[in-house]
């Protein structure tokens, strides 16, 4: 079906111009629709086999001892899992000396709390972590709404929790999640000397 | 992402960044089903803090009702 031009009209309500496309009638619009659902429905295929494809990649042994401070006292890897199979780590970047989080990563990170207890059906646990401390993290959390307007329920981990591993932890020798900002790209790496891997996205 | 096994060992399993992150942002996932779309020419600057867009809510208001 071959769709006229936008029409470009005056939409005098809101002093805005709006790009009108064809008004036409709902059997046309129907069949507009699944002309485009013809289109749609190899793309969910695609998707459907790379979803498949992601959950048979293999694993890497976590055998570092990493550390987090959050609200409830320091906590290991093991223990962010909160005692379930599957653990998400959403990078939330925020410099130590920032006064706030990353606005595309807080834009991200409003989409943690709604799934939660949905993930939790799953026996999957998310958690965000930053570099910057504990109570830079909280009182961003709180500026967000994130866990202080009571419509949010509060996890034991909660959205922006700071799961930043602490620098004592470090000196000791014990390693943590370190998240570079090469490229603005975080990437997941340890501090070993044979140097830090990268995983490119595609 | 990160999996443990029945004897408590934990394992990373997948990480992604940038447009690898797309499908978790349901806001434009929304915007990209509607006729304008993400239309970011008309509202550069996107996204911000919540709090930092001009019609903001302060998030001292808890889902609308002004009341923290």
């Amino acid at each position: 079906m071959r769709m006229p031009d936008i029409v470009t009209q005056q939409n005098t309500q809101q002093g805005k111009e709006t790009n009108m496309r064809p008004v036409v009638s709902r059997d046309e619009w129907l069949a507009a629709r699944r002309a485009l659902l013809v289109k749609e429905k190899p793309t969910c295929a695609r998707a459907t086999s790379w979803r498949q494809e992601r959950r048979t990649l293999p694993w890497v042994k976590i055998d570092k001892a990493y550390a987090f401070d959050t609200p409830t006292g320091q906590m290991t890897l093991a223990e962010l899992f909160s005692g379930k199979g599957q653990l998400i780590v959403h990078h939330l970047m925020f410099a130590p000396e920032w006064g706030a989080g990353c606005p595309g990563c807080s834009f991200s990170a409003e989409h943690i709390d709604g799934p939660r207890p949905h993930l939790a059906q799953k026996d999957t646990a998310i958690v965000a972590i930053s570099r910057a401390p504990l109570d830079k993290i909280i009182a961003y959390r709180k500026r967000m709404g994130w866990t202080s307007t009571g419509c949010l329920r509060t996890a034991p981990i909660s959205t922006t929790t700071s799961a930043w591993p602490s620098r004592g932890a470090t000196r000791q020798g014990t390693h943590r999640l370190q998240f570079r900002d090469d490229r603005r790209r975080p990437a997941l790496s340890d501090r070993g000397p044979a140097g830090r891997q990268r995983v490119p996205h595609q | 992402m990160f999996r443990t096994n029945d004897t408590g060992e934990i394992f990373h399993t997948y990480s992604t960044y940038a447009r690898g992150l797309d499908v978790l942002l349901g806001a434009n996932a929304y915007l990209d089903l509607t006729p304008d779309g993400r239309n970011d020419k008309a509202y550069p600057d996107f996204p911000r803090r919540h709090d930092e867009y001009p019609d903001a809510v302060k998030s001292a208001a808890c889902c609308g009702s002004g009341k923290p």
